[in-house]
């Protein structure tokens, strides 16, 4: 009975994912690889809102497994539909990578993306066999607001009241995205639950291995990507994520998520991409509050990258039908800091303090911030190499040694992490907090965070360089498919 | 493209190539190690393993009192662990740091395992008993982890349960 609930708690969202993926036109021809991740990423998300609504509307959480199965059956209807129609229409295949190695290779790749899943459901196995949910952020911020919300029935005032006293729950105005997922799997049990409730989060991993595989070869050609993929796999933070109940693995999966559908709309205008990646900010923005930070970081990116590249009139139209989307991410935002005001959550970091407000805090303590950030930096990203395999330092020599040719790579990408670092940083000099302290307990998950795009991006890079070096074809994307329309391009060539 | 940069863009080509090539090899040697130190056996048990033995081996020696907590204690009320302590013990710098940490630990283990909406750690005698007891209300429980003492008040709570190691007591209300 036990395992059998275990599937519908992850079945019934990935079914409700699929059929929000048949509706926004994605289609698993799309991207065989990313689309199980994409399913995942959208039907965690929508689960979780409409378990937020159900509770805001007082309706009793043991009753809504129920409801989400209509929801999911109404998701098998529209994938049917769209399957049907797929068969019925005349279809181009999407275009392939030209160059991009032969089907041993493809073969290769697919046998390491299957390894790097086993890998995960391996270690999420042995961490659930090993201790419950007892210990740290799992225990004392996630879990514990899950088991808040459970308890009291929902978000109201028998919930705020369980909150109040500061040792329960620790950073209280986190969002809820995390937590509705641990709920979701207490309704199915009937009860809180002390291990079930982890698989939910790890599944986010599992999505995350499928979006980078999928986010990779369309970079890099096969073996390449294989290569980043097991550096991804291996990075001691993503084997730490598999086996907690916490939320940088969410976060990491948005994140990578929401910039590569955002690149597949610069290059071939698609709006499905536009649509999925709004989706993928929201789910951003409500795992965590770097995942909101990260969020407005892609948002200002992109819209910095397309001011002054249109004519007016098509400027106009786009970002009018493109505003629609964003609703999505914008509301989930508004929907999290209302519940916060509403419930009295503050956040620890930018509430003032003895010392002053936030800003006032940056300016006074910067210089004795500056020095510790610099040193956990170097111990974290480039001493301990197992963490992030050195990415980041590579990342930067690359970008030092070629600006020419890989100075305006993946430009979104490069342009959101270099919002995202400062911002990063500002925390760190404003905290209220001891700063090694919190660097200790921070800055691991902050670089697990942007891991993936990162690899992302050297995987470009390195793909770039063998083919100017005669190795291959350049990391370019397939051309756009005769009559789709393009809107413009924040990819130009190599060496332009 | 000028010879010189061909040369610096092949060279660069072929070290990241090596590099890369080292961190996945290195990084699969390592995990290789992690993964042969489970056997197979011992892996495909791990998939059907009884969920209450990982909750019983995390509870550890308070699995007992866990078990009780679970059957007599929703997880909303006020729980207070008591804990029969001297004055002298209390001031001792040693033992009253242990004694203080005890407590800390087990209040953070009640929390994530039990999840009662508040726990608050008592030790020894109470200042005011009288205060103390007007503040009690039926929401409060008492898990009394030094069962051969009694604690402040107790004549006015309904023993819950007992084990070798605690006693759950239910405030009953006033007399």
């Amino acid at each position: 009975m036990g395992a059998l609930t275990l599937l519908l708690v992850l079945a019934t969202p990935w079914v409700i994912g699929c059929g929000a993926l048949s509706a926004l036109g994605v289609r698993f021809a799309h991207d065989r690889f990313a689309y199980a991740g994409w399913a995942w990423l959208a039907g965690s998300l929508i689960t979780a809102l409409f378990l937020c609504g159900w509770l805001l509307f007082g309706l009793p959480i043991d009753a809504f497994p129920s409801a989400a199965r209509v929801l999911a059956a109404a998701a098998i209807l529209l994938f049917a539909r769209s399957w049907l129609r797929a068969r019925h229409a005349p279809q181009r295949a999407p275009a392939r990578p030209e160059g991009r190695g032969g089907r041993l290779e493809r073969l290769l790749f697919l046998a390491v993306v299957a390894a790097c899943l086993a890998l995960t459901v391996d270690r999420a196995v042995r961490a659930n066999a090993a201790e419950v949910v007892l210990l740290g952020d799992e225990a004392r911020i996630w879990a514990g607001k899950a088991k808040a919300i459970h308890v009291s029935g929902g978000l109201n005032e028998r919930f705020a009241k369980l909150m109040e006293p500061e040792e329960i729950v620790l950073h209280k105005d986190y969002p809820l995205l995390n937590p509705l997922l641990q709920v979701w799997t207490f309704a199915h049990f009937g009860r809180v639950t002390d291990v079930e409730n982890r698989w939910v989060i790890q599944a986010c991993v599992a999505a995350l291995i499928l979006a980078a595989a999928g986010a990779l070869l369309r970079l890099a050609r096969p073996l390449l990507a294989a290569l980043f993929l097991v550096l991804l796999a291996t990075s001691q933070q993503l084997r730490v994520s598999t086996g907690l109940v916490e939320a940088d693995g969410l976060v990491a999966l948005g994140l990578l998520a929401a910039l590569d559908l955002l690149a597949r709309f610069e290059e071939d205008g698609e709006r499905r991409w536009w649509r999925l990646a709004a989706l993928a900010l929201a789910y951003l923005a409500w795992s965590k509050n770097e995942g909101m930070a990260l969020a407005l970081a892609a948002a200002v990116a992109l819209f910095t990258l397309r001011l002054g590249r249109r004519p007016r009139g098509e400027r106009a139209l786009l970002f009018a039908g493109g505003a629609l989307a964003l609703l999505l991410p914008v509301g989930v935002i508004a929907l999290h800091l209302s519940l916060n005001a509403r419930f009295g959550f503050a956040n620890d970091i930018t509430a003032s303090s003895a010392a002053g407000t936030f800003f006032a805090r940056v300016v006074a303590q910067a210089g004795a911030h500056l020095g510790a950030v610099c040193a956990f930096a170097y111990e974290y990203g480039v001493r301990r190499a197992g963490e992030t395999h050195l990415m980041f330092p590579l990342a930067l020599a690359l970008l030092l040694l070629f600006p020419r040719r890989l100075g305006r790579l993946l430009p979104l990408l490069t342009l959101a992490c270099g919002l995202a670092l400062p911002g990063f940083l500002l925390v760190y000099l404003g905290t209220p907090h001891d700063i090694e302290w919190h660097l200790y307990w921070s800055i691991q998950r902050i670089l697990f965070q942007l891991l993936p795009v990162v690899l992302l991006w050297v995987a470009a890079a390195t793909q770039e360089l063998a083919a100017a070096a005669g190795f291959g074809a350049s990391w370019r994307a397939p051309t756009a498919r005769p009559g789709s329309r393009r809107t413009g391009s924040c990819f130009p060539r190599a060496g332009a | 493209m000028a010879k010189a940069q061909r040369i610096k863009t092949a060279a660069a080509a072929a070290a990241l190539a090596a590099f890369l090539l080292w961190a996945a090899g290195a990084a699969l040697v390592r995990e290789a190690r992690i993964l042969s130190s489970v056997s197979l056996a011992e892996r495909r048990a791990l998939l059907d393993v009884d969920l209450e033995d990982v909750y019983r081996a995390s509870a550890r020696e308070h699995y007992e009192m866990f078990t009780a907590l679970r059957a007599h204690v929703p997880r909303d009320v006020h729980l207070v662990i008591y804990s029969r302590v001297s004055a002298e013990q209390q001031s001792d710098p040693l033992l009253g740091q242990d004694l203080k940490k005890q407590l800390t630990l087990l209040r953070g283990k009640l929390q994530a395992l039990h999840f009662p909406a508040q726990v608050t750690p008592l030790a020894g005698e109470v200042e005011n008993p009288e205060t103390y007891l007007a503040l009690l209300d039926p929401s409060y429980y008492v898990l009394n982890i030094t069962p051969e003492a009694d604690f402040p008040g107790q004549s006015r709570f309904d023993l819950v349960a007992r084990g070798a190691t605690y006693a759950l007591h239910r405030f009953r209300g006033a007399d």
